[in-house]
């Protein structure tokens, strides 16, 4: 196994978990807002890397330079993307979460029981 | 409630009694991969070995589609025009013709910086590269289908995100669906044209286009007809997201 | 060996989609997962040697995929 083979197999594994912890940050957390921050970032980023592990394997090519293209061309449209849905979900009215810690809602749900 | 039980297991019975049916018919087929069955052995070797020199089109998914069976696609193309056409009939109305292309409600555009700097600077390149696929189908992946997507898609993009309020050009579900039609037009043109000169329908080999070789001939046939394809599919999809954006809603009257 | 696990894992996932397409009641999340069985069915056609129908699979799942949103916006979102 060269060098080149280890380090683009190092950057590939990298990728890949970025990518596997941003998807499970879709399906864990709270709010739709804390989602889309996290499905964003962080398959932009692995996807880089893995693109990057790509390049290393194939060395100087035209295949090369096309995954360069890729890249830079998903670097771009990526966070534009996220934008334009960030932005259509403040229009349609959704709101961000809120944080109740577990003693107020305790009060919260002893009170309206109460009522 | 009863009928609706009744009819959901009957559903299920029928489907699994097609999967029955289906599951004796794979025993009539050859196996795949069998060097020895009649497709393997000359009905594929023809094609791919006399394909590219007979079509003059390296990739032999094009040569196929648009050299011998060149007919096929032809009434694929009718049929794509003939869809967009009937939803644009289904879905107008007379009475409220307000057009709104923005499907937020009053509010028009998104405004920012997406809109002015962003979204110009992704469109070109994706036409652009829309107009590569179409003219490198013949020699790798592509071809008129795909090609008027991507156009259309461009299209789409503008019109989700600006409300066409910037000033593009403003297409209209009629301007559309007639320049599908005149995308058909171009197809069958071309499948005319050699008739003045000797040959049959969709004959590329005499096109009227001087005396040169038969290569040459061939691709431009190629090319008129994939350019006939991508205006028929882009102007296609293009009607039906207007016909669908038209109408604020889709109830008919007892809402 | 290698190919036959893609091939597995992918019709695995195109079953999952399916059913989850079917048999939810919200209608926005139906279009949404309809867009991820496009791609899995553009993954298949790679990995079956037709990348043709591939690139055409993954430009029409897209636009497909905006029409059925443009349609549930127009009527109901929730299905009985």
């Amino acid at each position: 196994m060269l060098i080149r083979e280890i380090i683009a197999a190092i950057l590939l594994i990298t990728g890949g978990s970025f990518m596997f912890v941003s998807a499970l940050g879709v399906i864990r957390l709270p709010d739709f807002y804390t989602r889309l921050h996290a499905s964003s970032i962080g398959e932009t980023f692995g996807l880089v890397l893995a693109g990057i592990g790509m390049i290393i394997y194939h060395g100087l090519n035209l295949t090369s330079a096309k995954i360069l293209l890729i890249i830079v061309a998903l670097f771009l449209v990526n966070p534009i993307g996220t934008h334009l849905i960030g932005k259509a979900a403040i229009r349609a009215g959704e709101e961000p979460w809120k944080y109740i810690k577990n003693e107020e809602k305790k009060e919260e749900e002893d009170a309206s029981i109460h009522d | 409630m009863k009928k609706k039980k009744i009819g959901q297991a009957v559903g299920v019975i029928l489907v699994i009694a097609m999967v029955c049916v289906f599951w004796q018919l794979i025993d009539y087929l050859p196996v795949i991969g069998d060097p020895k069955s009649a497709p393997n052995s000359h009905v594929s070797k023809m094609y791919i070995v006399d394909g590219p020199s007979m079509t003059h089109s390296p990739n032999l998914v094009t040569g196929v589609l648009a050299d011998f069976r060149g007919f096929d696609t032809l009434w694929e193309t009718t049929v794509m025009f003939l869809a967009g056409m009937a939803v644009s009939m289904i879905l107008s109305d007379k009475l409220k013709r307000h057009w709104d292309a923005s499907i937020f409600g009053e509010i028009r555009t998104f405004g920012g910086a997406d809109v002015k700097a962003m979204i110009p600077l992704i469109v070109p390149f994706i036409l652009l590269y829309a107009v590569y696929v179409l003219f490198h189908g013949e020699v790798s992946l592509g071809g008129g289908f795909q090609a008027g997507a991507l156009i259309a898609l461009g299209y789409i993009l503008y019109a989700m995100v600006a409300g066409l309020t910037i000033k593009t050009v403003k297409v209209t579900q009629h301007l559309s669906i007639c320049l599908a039609a005149l995308g058909v037009f171009i197809y069958a043109l071309t499948g005319i044209l050699p008739m003045f000169n000797g040959g049959k329908f969709l004959d590329y080999g005499r096109l009227p286009f001087g005396a040169e070789a038969t290569a040459e001939l061939h691709t431009t046939g190629i090319l008129m007809i994939e350019v006939g394809v991508t205006v028929c599919v882009a102007a296609t999809i293009v009607t039906i997201l207007e016909a669908v954006l038209e109408r604020k809603s889709l109830h008919d009257g007892n809402q | 060996m290698q190919v036959f696990m893609i091939e597995a894992v992918l019709l695995l996932f195109l079953i999952a989609t399916t059913i989850v397409i079917i048999f939810d009641k919200d209608l926005l999340s139906s279009a949404i997962v309809y867009c991820a069985f496009s791609f899995c069915t553009m993954l298949l056609y790679i990995v079956m040697g037709a990348p043709d129908v591939a690139f055409t699979e993954a430009v029409i799942g897209v636009i497909s995929t905006i029409y059925f949103v443009i349609a549930i916006k127009t009527t109901d979102r929730w299905c009985k």
